[in-house]
């Protein structure tokens, strides 16, 4: 608030204070209102707005301060509320009828139009109803002309589009990639919803061998020019150092993690300099391989709808935003997907969007929406989206509203995938346990040497045994163990009610320390090429180990 | 739990499959008395298939508190899944590991 609308503020209060003393002091009298009283005449001609009082039935009008004449055109004496509705906005006739016939028995404030001379004049009203002993009922009302301010906010609201539609051009030209092509392994579909200040949001798809597709999305810190300047910078390295890596390697064999960290390196230092960073969630999608790789840095969580389970699961990395650090030893991940499995990567404006109570959207409506549209489309799931999270918002966004679904077609070749359920307590550690080493022991003995299915049961089992340790037996739910089977990777997953906890955070306690705990997540981590713990809906958690049989680490 | 002292040495032999979250602490229970007298300690485990962070913390606890008295102690007969365990968190850097019970014994005698 200004200083000048404090100080108009602060005279609106005191002109009101004086006008109720004055009714007041009338009403105890019982007499008429004492309206002429010199000394609120002169307080009310001082101000700059135009104080009315009428008869709550608007058969007369009983005082109307010097202002009314410029505001209205009109001698007081003659002026009627008929007189005064020939010269409102036909179109604001309506509202102007009900907020009277309201303001008999409580405040009330609006704005409508006065056309005078072929010129229109917007009128601020705000109206108090007064009650009298054995008389009708009054109202205050209480009126200025804005028509300067709404001229100025429309000259900005004007401004504001333009920049909106700048703003979007930007965005469209130099942040927001498209996929070159469609794929037959699955269906892709990408969305974009400009706020009304131009955003950092940037997102590119890049082409790979054998169905595969690289794609990204990114989300700069902050707004406005800069932030959409850094998210084409941003991008433009993704573009570089995968050109620059192209010329030795073959990139959609490359690890996704060396990908990122080359084009680190080509922002990271400037970024730093610049004070800024932007989060990214960096995805490889093999329809055929039925994998997903991911590195996420720092972004919102790629809701990953799994068709096994029939459950929508968050997929989360434990790597910084890019400008954090110099150089960071990203962290890749890799899940399952299979036929009907969708993946939606998708920016924070769609979760921080608010309804009109200051509500977030939130990650669990987002993913009970997406559980409850696996059917559609990636296109038609990406709409359903766009214009719940729109109607949701009223259409308010703060940020961009950015969006990627990828919906999996492709049936994927499996030699094995076999699940059972059991009992969650400490009683199914060696049930399970002996599930995963038959499977093991079943499968894997042809791709795997003999120390490798050794270490691939131990993980398995410090994995079983933290589920079953650190979360309590559960009378209600009952735990799933899976094992499923590709020529190129073996993936062990177990789901159950729990807490949620780090499993990232895996260091080789020191032995000669005799260091007793905390080899358990070492171990799984030394052994799986990827373990990924999801949090679901309603407190059930994913934890989804993958080794991969051909590049893994063989023991 | 089989033990055994033959000539100032102390061999335990866990009976049990698998030394894990659920058996750790009852082979804690009964071999720490069993150990606190002995000088040389070999611990046999050729009948344990599987070995988890939790049964590894239990040989920890019994090789720190054998050493801190100025006692030795070896490990011998681990099954491979066990041998993929110690390797992996470099037990060997801290106590020796052998094949074999009659390495052990020969260690012992030396």
């Amino acid at each position: 608030m200004t200083s000048q609308a404090i100080i108009a503020f602060a005279i609106s209060c005191a002109a009101l204070a004086l006008l109720f003393a004055v009714l007041l002091r009338s009403r105890c009298r019982d007499a008429a209102l004492a309206l002429d009283n010199p000394e609120f005449q002169d307080f009310a001609g001082s101000l700059g707005m135009t104080i009315m009082v009428i008869k709550a039935d608007m058969s007369a009008i009983l005082y109307a301060s010097p202002g009314f004449r410029a505001l209205f055109g009109m001698d007081p004496a003659e002026a009627s509320y008929a007189r005064i509705r020939t010269l409102v906005h036909e179109d604001d006739l309506e509202a102007l009828d009900a907020a009277l016939l309201a303001g008999r028995r409580a405040p009330f404030e609006l704005e409508f139009r006065i056309v005078r001379d072929g010129e229109g004049n917007w009128i601020h009203m705000r109206g108090f109803p007064i009650a009298r002993r054995k008389a009708a009922r009054r109202i205050v009302l209480w009126m200025e002309d804005r028509s300067r301010r709404k001229s100025d906010e429309l000259k900005l609201a004007q401004a504001r589009d333009y920049e909106v539609a700048i703003g979007a051009r930007i965005q469209q030209a130099l942040l927001l990639g498209q996929a070159e092509r469609d794929y037959a392994s699955f269906d892709l579909a990408s969305m974009t919803l400009p706020s009304q200040k131009i955003d950092g949001d940037f997102i590119d798809f890049f082409d790979g061998a054998d169905e595969t597709l690289d794609l990204m999305l990114g989300d700069v810190m902050g707004k406005g020019i800069p932030a959409a300047l850094t998210g084409a910078a941003a991008r433009n390295a993704f573009v570089r150092a995968r050109m620059s890596l192209a010329d030795t390697a073959d990139l959609s064999a490359m690890p996704i993690k060396d990908i990122v960290g080359a084009a680190e390196q080509r922002i990271a230092g400037k970024l730093i300099e610049l004070k800024t960073f932007f989060t990214l969630v960096y995805g490889r999608v093999d329809g055929n391989a039925g994998l997903f790789r991911y590195v996420d840095c720092g972004h919102t969580s790629v809701i990953h709808y799994e068709k096994r389970s029939g459950r929508c699961w968050r997929l989360k990395g434990a790597n910084a935003p890019i400008g954090f650090l110099p150089k960071q030893d990203f962290q890749e991940y890799a899940v399952p997907i299979a036929k009907d499995d969708l993946l939606f990567f998708y920016s924070d404006g769609i979760t921080e969007a608010t309804d009109s109570e200051g509500e977030q959207f939130g990650e669990d409506r987002l993913m009970k929406l997406i559980r409850s549209s696996a059917g559609l489309s990636a296109a038609k799931l990406l709409e359903k989206i766009k214009l719940i999270s729109f109607a949701y918002a009223a259409g308010d966004f703060k940020d961009d509203i950015t969006g990627i679904s990828v919906k999996i077609n492709a049936e994927t070749k499996t030699a094995s995938s076999v699940s059972r359920n059991f009992p969650q307590s400490l009683a199914s550690l060696h049930a399970i346990r002996d599930f995963f080493g038959q499977c093991i022991a079943k499968h894997l003995s042809g791709p795997c040497s003999e120390d490798t299915r050794e270490a691939l049961l131990l993980a398995a089992g410090e994995a079983i045994s933290n589920v079953v340790k650190h979360n309590a037996p559960d009378q209600k739910h009952r735990c799933a163990a899976s094992f499923i089977l590709t020529d190129a990777w073996a993936a062990f997953t177990l789901y159950y009610h729990g807490q949620d906890y780090d499993w990232q955070e895996w260091t080789l306690p020191n032995v000669k320390l005799f260091q007793t705990g905390g080899y358990g997540l070492y171990i799984i981590g030394e052994i799986m090429d990827s373990v990924t713990v999801s949090r679901g809906e309603d407190g059930l958690i994913r934890l989804s180990m993958l080794f991969h049989l051909k590049a893994g680490k063989q023991q | 739990m089989a033990s055994q002292t033959t000539k100032g040495v102390l061999v335990i032999t866990p009976d049990i499959n698998h030394l894990d979250t659920l058996s750790a602490k009852s082979f804690s229970d009964e071999y720490a008395p069993l150990a606190a007298g002995a000088s040389i300690i070999i611990l046999d485990l050729s009948k344990v298939h599987f070995v988890d962070s939790t049964g590894l913390g239990s040989i920890l606890t019994l090789v720190r508190d054998t050493l801190a008295r100025g006692a030795r102690i070896t490990l011998c007969g681990a099954q491979p899944s066990v041998k993929v365990l110690f390797r992996m968190v470099q037990l060997g850097k801290l106590v020796s590991i052998l094949d074999t019970l009659d390495l052990a014994q020969s260690w012992a005698a030396s």
